[in-house]
């Protein structure tokens, strides 16, 4: 099978529907897993989670300031960007949660630093090596256990940088069936890379051969109508629905780098994400999956409190995200940046960023190890169920 | 007394070590000796290399390869525009969207240029040690061209410290690194301040450069910060190092327990006392050369303390790492996993087979996660198992066997050892090396494509027309060597296409040309396959034609807009809009100042503020400036107003010019206590010139000139930054109005001057040239593995078996016996896709 079978197989839907059956039960995954979704280009926080009872975000954005016609209300202070409307199911369900001013200190604006240091769990002060997620994961499960430690179905694979076990991105998962296998050499090795190299190999071959069997095995596809990232996010659904064991799947919309006409982009953007994220929810209540699965979002920084004069924001520092899934406990978390204190025309952030990631590796994926234990944040009791 | 005893012990030992170490490096190399120390201290290892070794003990060897660690000149020379001041990257955010968008892409273009000729490099020199010790540098001091806002010129200086450097003085080579432009940005350590020191550099500096976790602490951090601030850019000043004394903490520090007002040097000196350091990198040195295992004690201390008694000599070390019984023991024998460097220049150097896509080796390695001048961080790329995760090792495969398609029959075999692809390049076969085909050969058109192949490589034909004329056709050509769409799915980003450069021999006859016309001719039926050509510019005797600048046809039913250079189906791409290729130095007359554009740096309003100090100005700097024969690359000016004496003076500085504002700074200057120094001049301006002004009357003739000049020139400059979007930005209109009546009242004094003719202020003159400097294009021709040509290849692998008729392919390529071994004479490919061949 080459990668257009395999791609035909994953997004082409079957008229019968199937019930989900498990292939094989890992003994030790606990079949939890994570979609982060990252927002690339920084999101605009304050446009995306709007405190629209706040004089001063009208001051601030006197032509990008969403009036009440187009927000979806939340609460008394907040509402919602319209174009997430699609989402608004979720929220009544009480499946999707906002935190509220994520960020971290001595900010930095470039792209590029400030994504590695979202992506490493780093800060300006101190920034870190490995992918935020894949040493506790690699702690708590060899190879053998998963199908995959972690894939990517778009963007780089900067999330999983550095790690040493089985991170696959798209383009490899799709190529196993070119691999020579140097058969001659499967017998042991007394020399430790040598072994090593065997061992990844085999890793490499039966991580292929499973998730393919899977996906093959799962006749229902699904496809989520749009574009490019529809199609990511399809992906994530079949293999999800296809019971393939991998803990951290991987998205990435880009484009969010609204230095001008922002209030087009966006809209643009973020009902790409929208219309997507409920798909997600609509595929995996069929089969179940819903309440294995936390989708969260992340983005370099969020933007300038302030407008800039090409109707766009300039990069700034804090932002809203937001975690959805079957066992998330929905509503508003941690407390919106004051637009009165900003610092040099930036919001200062009211909650570092790894307070999330410490409740997603110990409250979901209930990893014996948790890297960001430190900066675990109590107002995040109860948002992973 | 004890001590003493154990010193006896200690010394009995190292002894010990020193004799049986001698007996072993006294005896003859065997070829797995030789192939192992070309291996681990280059790239692979190439049947010549192997045969020059061959006869020597294992001491000759090591000097042999100690001996080639050079500092000078490269096989091939560097890009051109590497010695060129640095880009305007400064002024990036007040250029208009297109001309900011075309700086980016010359940035981008001349970081692949300097990859491209750094692999060529790798893979054509005599002396890989060489480039393999770099590239050591480039990952112990990894500084990424990403996280520094693109600017390629910092990364190719870095380089070039690490090439004229990297083999002298560990001690020295630190004081530069904490110098290092690049550095210096890509750590945060350029806006340090003594209010608020940034400890990224202090805090690579002993955890990744020098001592390593556990040998240090929070404090020795902080207070290296502080000793660190003030280290940092004159972005004006051609992106050079400057010592910012007002950024710098002057206050006593504590660092490893001593106190002291220490500076960035003192810091390296005091890191340099501490034992840990020349164990550090004495065990960098060994995980590069003998094993991706930690070395225990024993091991290293010996090689440590002979770094540390040569006052950390880089060849030292390195010698004593190569002449440790380790580095020879059969246990650490393929014990290092190959990085993408390694293997890919590494096969191309120890086969002789350069692929066709020789082109995109940067491309691959980014690919197999090794992405050149750009490091995932500042620990540099992980190495060991990190290179071979499931994911990776696949990529590696198959890019092993896509050599397959480089060798077609006999080609691969090893007693036809052969360059591949010259031909298909479309390179002259003359054998001078690498030139700078766009900007120095007048007689070829290079074209700077990509492809998406499926089902075979895209086809296309180039025809060049004088109006409806056709002067020359290249017929149909292939474009070997693509991105397969239907093994690895679309490229989303077109900067990772396979891009190359391709270029055409031209006949006299169609030099004379006004449209070039490419047409991609595939998918004339529109069959929906992903198969694609990419169009990037084209060149010309110094013409510039970028497919963005060209018309195009497009057949493709439903994709109406494709990007103009992106032939997705059976379309053509029309260039005729050239520009020129390199900025050719203003030749201004002696009466006329001028400058290629104006930029904004500051206004503050002369109408708000209190108190008599109240000091208001504007400033700008001016790009590529001519005056007479006096040429700069940048000039600021501030144009202040004292509301004290309602005075106007103009301030020059010596970091706002490059190279430096004056001929001669008066004595009157201020001098600050940054490195280089800092001199500032206020000249106030006066009418009435009768009495002793030493910030004018010191000046010499040529600088009163640009002085009055510069005054002359006020009113052309006011009004050429009223659109700037600065002012928008920094809300600022108000404040520039506010200076029109000073602007005026500045005129009038200027006027009624009296000056001598030879002071006398010249015109100003506006080029409105883009500040983009796009002298990047750049075609490296087909390196020669090794520096061999295909026949000497040939000769290499003959005289190798011929002499030892026990070896095969697999004694030269593998760095252990396998399995394989009990075939009889096995086929490249299967001893390339082997695993043993990702381990040395």
């Amino acid at each position: 099978m080459n990668r257009r079978q395999l791609l035909q197989l994953m997004s082409t839907a079957a008229l019968l529907p199937v019930m989900p059956f498990r292939l094989s039960q890992a003994t030790g995954y606990r079949d939890r897993r994570v979609i982060l979704l990252e927002l690339a280009g920084a999101n605009d926080g304050l446009n995306t989670v709007v405190p629209y009872s706040d004089e001063r975000y009208y001051e601030l954005r006197p032509t990008l300031g969403l009036k009440t016609d187009n927000l979806i209300t939340l609460d008394s202070q907040f509402a919602l960007h319209h174009a997430l409307q699609p989402v608004m199911p979720l929220w009544e369900s009480g499946e999707f949660a906002i935190v509220h001013g994520l960020g971290y200190p001595s900010p930095n604006r470039s792209h590029f630093k400030s994504i590695a240091l979202w992506e490493t769990g780093g800060d300006g002060n101190r920034a870190a090596r490995n992918g935020w997620s894949t040493h506790d994961i690699e702690h708590a499960y060899a190879s053998s256990e998963l199908d995959a430690h972690g894939i990517v179905l778009g963007g780089d694979m900067g999330v999983f940088s550095n790690a040493e076990g089985n991170w696959l991105s798209m383009s490899s998962v799709d190529q196993f069936s070119n691999l020579k296998t140097p058969a001659t050499e499967i017998a042991a090795s007394d020399n430790p890379a040598m072994a090593m190299l065997l061992e990844s190999a085999q890793v490499l071959q039966t991580s292929l051969t499973r998730i393919s069997e899977k996906i093959k095995n799962n006749r229902k596809r699904v496809r989520v109508p749009g574009g490019a990232f529809s199609q990511q996010m399809s992906h994530a659904i079949n293999i999800i629905n296809s019971e393939v064991d991998v803990p951290v799947i991987k998205l990435s919309l880009g484009g969010f780098d609204t230095h001008e006409g922002q209030l087009y982009r966006q809209h643009g953007l973020l009902k790409q994400a929208a219309v997507a994220i409920a798909a997600l929810r609509k595929e995996l209540q069929k089969t179940g999956h819903w309440d294995n699965t936390v989708i969260v979002t992340y983005s370099e920084f969020g933007r300038r409190a302030g407008e800039n004069k090409s109707a766009g924001t300039d990069h700034g520092t804090a932002a809203a995200h937001i975690i959805a899934g079957g066992q998330v406990r929905g509503g508003l978390y941690g407390e919106a940046p004051d637009l009165g204190i900003l610092h040099d025309g930036d919001l200062l952030y009211t909650m570092d960023y790894r307070a999330v990631y410490s409740r997603l590796l110990t409250d979901w994926l209930q990893l014996p190890t948790d890297r960001f234990n430190e900066y675990s944040d109590l107002r995040l009791d109860g948002l992973l169920l | 007394m004890a001590f003493i005893r154990i010193l006896v012990a200690l010394i009995a030992i190292v002894t010990t070590n020193i004799a049986t170490a001698a007996n072993e490096l006294t005896t003859e190399l065997s070829i797995d000796d030789a192939r192992h120390l070309l291996g681990r201290t280059g790239f692979g290892a190439s049947a010549y290399q192997i045969n020059q070794l061959l006869g020597k003990s294992r001491t000759e060897a090591i000097d042999s390869i100690v001996d080639g660690l050079t500092t000078g000149k490269t096989s091939i020379p560097p890009p051109e525009w590497i010695n060129q001041p640095a880009p305007h990257h400064w002024a990036k955010n007040q250029l208009p969207k297109t001309a900011r968008r075309e700086f980016n892409e010359a940035r981008y273009a001349e970081i692949e240029a300097l990859r491209l000729w750094w692999v060529s490099e790798m893979i054509q020199t005599p002396t890989p040690q060489t480039e393999r010790l770099i590239l050591f540098w480039h990952n112990h001091f990894a500084t990424g061209f990403s996280g520094i806002k693109d600017q390629a010129i910092s990364i190719a200086r870095q380089h070039m410290t690490f090439r004229s450097m990297g083999t002298g003085n560990f001690r020295a080579l630190l004081k530069a690194i904490i110098r290092d432009p690049a550095m210096l940005d890509y750590l945060d350590n350029n806006n340090s301040r003594k209010s608020a020191p940034n400890e990224n550099l202090a805090r690579e500096l002993l955890e990744l450069f020098t001592l390593g976790e556990g040998n240090y602490t929070e404090s020795d951090i902080k207070n290296a910060a502080r000793a660190l601030t003030g280290n940092s850019i004159a972005p004006v000043s051609n992106l050079q190092y400057q010592f910012k004394a007002d950024l710098h903490d002057n206050g006593t520090k504590t660092i490893f327990g001593k106190r002291g007002n220490f500076n960035g040097d003192d810091v390296v000196d005091l890191i340099l006392t501490q034992p840990a350091a020349a164990e550090f990198l004495a065990t960098k040195f060994w995980r590069m050369l003998v094993s991706d295992s930690a070395p225990t004690e024993q091991q290293i201390k010996p090689i440590a303390r002979q770094f540390r008694t040569a006052d950390y000599d880089i060849r030292t070390l390195y010698r004593a790492v190569l002449q440790s019984d380790d580095f020879w023991a059969a246990a650490n024998r393929a014990s290092i996993v190959r990085s993408p460097v390694s293997l890919t220049v590494g096969t191309i150097r120890s086969t002789g087979i350069v692929p066709v896509s020789w082109q995109t080796l940067p491309n691959t390695m980014a690919q197999l996660g090794q992405q050149l001048f750009d490091p995932p961080n500042v620990a540099g790329w992980p190495g060991g198992r990190a290179w071979v995760t499931p994911g990776r090792l696949l990529n590696r495969l198959e890019w092993l066997n896509s050599l397959d398609n480089s060798c077609t029959g006999s080609a691969c075999d090893p007693s036809t050892m052969n360059t591949m692809g010259g031909s298909n390049t479309g390179m002259s076969g003359d054998n001078k090396r690498n030139r700078m085909v766009a900007a120095e050969s007048s007689d070829q058109l290079v074209i700077r494509m990509a492809s998406e192949e499926f089902d075979g490589p895209a086809r296309y034909k180039v025809t060049l027309l004088r109006g409806d004329i056709l002067l020359w056709t290249s017929g149909e050509q292939a474009l070997p060597g693509g991105h397969d769409t239907q093994r690895f799915g679309r490229i989303k980003n077109s900067k990772f296409l396979p891009w190359r450069n391709v270029s055409f021999q031209l006949p006299d006859h169609a030099k004379k040309f006004s449209t070039i016309e490419i047409e991609y001719l595939n998918d004339k039926n529109r069959t929906g396959v992903e198969r694609n050509l990419f169009i990037e510019w084209a060149s010309f005797n110094e013409k510039f034609y970028s497919a963005k600048q060209g018309t195009q046809t497009n057949n493709c039913p439903n994709r109406k807009n494709a990007r103009h250079g992106s032939l997705l189906c059976n379309s053509k791409l029309l260039l005729s809009k050239a520009s020129a290729v390199t900025t050719i130095p203003a030749t201004a007359h002696d009466d006329t100042l001028s400058v290629a554009q104006v930029f904004l740096r500051e206004v503050r309003d002369p109408k708000h503020g209190k108190g008599k100090k109240k000091f208001s100005y504007f400033s700008l700097t001016l790009s590529d400036v001519s005056l007479g024969d006096r040429h700069w690359h940048s000039i600021t000016t501030l144009y202040g107003y004292a509301a004290k004496n309602k005075q106007y003076s103009l301030r020059l500085n010596s970091h706002g010019c490059w190279p430096d504002c004056l001929q001669e700074w008066p004595e009157c200057s201020n001098i600050t206590g940054d490195e280089s120094a800092s001199r500032t001049l206020a000249i106030t301006l006066k009418s009435d010139r009768n009495k002793k002004y030493c910030a004018y009357d010191s000046l010499t003739t040529a600088d009163k000139k640009l002085i009055n000049t510069l005054w002359h020139s006020l009113p052309p400059l006011y009004e050429l930054i009223k659109e700037n979007p600065k002012l928008d930005r920094h809300k600022t209109q108000k404040a520039y109005s506010a200076w029109a009546p000073h602007v005026e009242k500045i005129t009038g004094i200027v006027k009624s001057m009296q000056i001598t003719p030879a002071e006398k202020p010249a015109t100003f003159e506006l080029k409105n040239k883009p500040t983009n400097q796009h002298t990047a294009l750049y075609t490296a021709e087909l390196p020669q593995p090794a520096g061999r040509n295909p026949a000497q290849l040939k000769d290499d692998f003959q005289t190798l078996f011929t002499q030892y008729p026990n070896s095969d392919l697999r004694t030269v390529l593998l760095p252990v016996a396998t399995d394989a071994q009990t075939i009889t004479n096995p086929a490249l490919q299967d001893v390339l896709t082997s695993l043993a061949f990702q381990l040395k």
